[in-house]
């Protein structure tokens, strides 16, 4: 894959970078002035932010793009029935009206959560998910919520009794026949382990499970997992105004096909210069995927220290659905090439702490509010924050990355840009629960 | 004749001024000026130790890296005199961006793969811009490191790891 990524590069930076050439030489204007033409090196910057591409292969789920499993997944994504109140879905907080957010600061199922809930949509290019990269797959962070107490609030026994009483024939059809599990002296209502709380009813139900029943729920549920997953490949961002400039740049028209307006191209310009913030919002996805610590105060409603990375890191290392773990379709021998994000991960780094991930940027005017804590309420306070000299955050250290940006980042520019950034909503068919089955 | 070649000299004048202002312009896309100290043809980067111990050439695979792809660099360890590989002794390898505070995010593992030649893999950089490549070397002869610059070019990263 590095290789094919290398090849992938050239031919798109050739004809970009001889426009650029073309541009510069005979429009005069490049005294660094916002807006002037592109320079190739810009040029080249662009080319590295568009066209969207596809998501990378799922190595760790055989059944990722195998046909019918996405729409197993997205009755289990809408389906309220898997929550201990019967009101909470993936769905609730991952509205797909609202670019699958829920527009709040801090997300709520059955209880509050303590960040903000971020997009599905482009979600399939990330190694990691969580803000603190706590899981490594779609499939291992569907099932995490699942059993949060504060939001579904059930167990990944309770998943299979649901799916055994409302989905079993569409699970058949992508895993064949579900086992049996209706001996509730084996299989009780609600099971799974809660190692911080060994008296919770969860942990004690679990415990008294024999090791092979536990082993084959958990086979299950990582297939439960591997079903949501699959449905939130699906959930790619489109095109939108930018990838229309970029396009057209490439083909040659230096105006961009007028698909973004001035104050936009001014906001790009800073976007991948002098604002820096292209050296973390980068590639198709405008996320460096990794994560830093910005600094940001704690926001209001939340309480204590939020570690962050630090314990993301760790907590994926020990992950029973890891990549290299016993539920990934993962061959053995190919681990070590296939689960080099977690091989390679360094649990040790010690900018770690207190940093998140870096979000995607697409679809950035549709995502309200922003950070891992929702505590920037627009795009405006967004820009805002970074023109202010920043401050030492709660724990860890503040990347330094950020005493650099440009703090005269011009406000309605870069909201203008970011905006372009924004496309359609994903392909109806996903934007609703499935028909029920006849 | 005379004013014709006074218009020919502004006009190569302005043009010079023009592609002047660019090549200033050429180093702002979020990049510093191109800084890689020495690199050849072959994509082989060259850096003595500071100690004058040793020298170590690093291949970069592919070269250059892709922004957020993992890559592995190959790199031969030399005696400084002899230019002969090292024999056994403790190499790293590791990527730094100097401005910005930080390194990789990842933790790499290097393996020995011949006389004096290591293997490194799960090098990743996230970020396009100037970054620094250290190299350590350990071994019966003493202790040397070393460090290249690297102008790490923009990249298209879709993403490389397990899912």
């Amino acid at each position: 894959m590095t290789a094919g990524q290398g090849h992938y590069r050239a031919p798109m930076l050739v004809p970009l970078m001889a426009l650029g050439f073309t541009i510069s030489a005979c429009a005069g204007g490049c005294d660094g002035d916002l807006d002037g033409p592109w320079t190739s090196a810009e040029l080249a910057v662009l080319a590295s932010l568009s066209p969207i591409g596809t998501p990378p292969a799922q190595v760790s789920n055989r059944v990722a793009d195998k046909p019918g499993t996405a729409e197993l997944g997205q009755r289990l994504f809408f389906d309220t029935g898997l929550s201990a109140n019967g009101q909470v879905a993936c769905a609730t907080c991952h509205i797909p009206d609202r670019y699958f957010t829920d527009g709040r600061k801090l997300a709520r199922g059955i209880g509050d959560a303590g960040r903000h809930a971020p997009t599905l949509i482009g979600a399939a290019w990330a190694p990691f998910l969580f803000w603190d990269g706590r899981k490594d797959s779609l499939w291992a962070q569907a099932l995490g919520p699942l059993e949060a107490s504060v939001e579904h609030g059930i167990s990944r026994m309770g998943l299979l009794h649901r799916i055994a009483g409302n989905h079993r024939d569409a699970w058949s059809a992508t895993f064949g026949p579900l086992p049996d599990l209706s001996d509730g002296s084996r299989f009780p209502p609600q099971a799974r382990p809660v190692p911080a709380e060994p008296k919770h009813p969860h942990h004690v139900a679990w415990q008294a499970m024999s090791e092979a029943d536990r082993t084959l729920v958990n086979r299950l549920a990582a297939d439960a997992g591997k079903a949501i997953g699959a449905y939130e490949r699906k959930l790619l961002p489109q095109p939108a105004p930018f990838d229309r400039y970029v396009a057209a740049l490439k083909a040659g028209d230096a105006t961009g096909a007028g698909a973004l307006g001035d104050s936009a191209r001014r906001g790009l310009r800073m976007f991948i210069g002098r604002g820096q913030c292209v050296a973390c919002h980068n590639g198709p996805m405008f996320s460096d995927q990794e994560f830093h610590n910005l600094g940001l105060p704690r926001a209001a409603g939340t309480s204590g220290v939020d570690l962050g990375r630090t314990l993301g890191a760790d907590a994926v290392r020990k992950d029973t659905f890891r990549c290299d773990g016993d539920f990934s379709d993962v061959p053995e021998h190919q681990r070590a090439e296939a689960c080099a994000e977690l091989h390679f991960l360094n649990p040790r780094f010690t900018d770690f702490q207190g940093a998140f991930k870096t979000p995607t940027l697409r679809n950035v005017s549709k995502t309200a509010p922003y950070m891992h804590d929702g505590s920037q309420a627009t795009l405006q306070d967004v820009v805002g924050f970074y023109r202010q000299e920043g401050k030492e955050p709660l724990i860890g250290h503040r990347d330094l990355l950020l005493d650099q940006v440009a703090r005269d980042l011009p406000v309605a520019d870069m909201v203008a840009f970011l905006e372009s950034l924004t496309g359609p909503l994903p392909p109806k068919k996903w934007l609703a629960p499935p028909e029920p089955t006849p | 004749m005379g004013r014709l070649n006074v218009e020919t000299l502004l006009c190569v004048a302005a043009m010079a001024c023009m592609f002047a202002a660019c090549d200033r312009k050429e180093a702002s896309a979020g990049t510093p000026a191109a800084a890689v100290d020495k690199a050849s043809d072959n994509g082989q980067l060259t850096f003595p130790g500071k100690q004058g111990k040793f020298t170590f050439e690093v291949h970069l695979r592919p070269h250059p890296p892709v922004v957020g792809q993992f890559f592995k660099a190959v790199t031969t360890v030399r005696d400084a005199k002899t230019n002969k590989p090292v024999g056994d002794g403790t190499f790293t390898l590791d990527a730094t961006m100097p401005s910005h505070g930080h390194g990789m995010m990842t933790e790499p593992k290097h393996k020995a793969a011949g006389p004096g030649m290591w293997v490194s893999e799960g090098m990743k950089l996230h970020m396009h811009g100037p970054w620094r490549i250290s190299a350590v070397f350990e071994g019966k002869d003493g202790k040397d490191s070393g460090h290249i610059k690297w102008e790490q070019p923009p990249g298209t990263p879709a993403g490389s790891g397990p899912k």
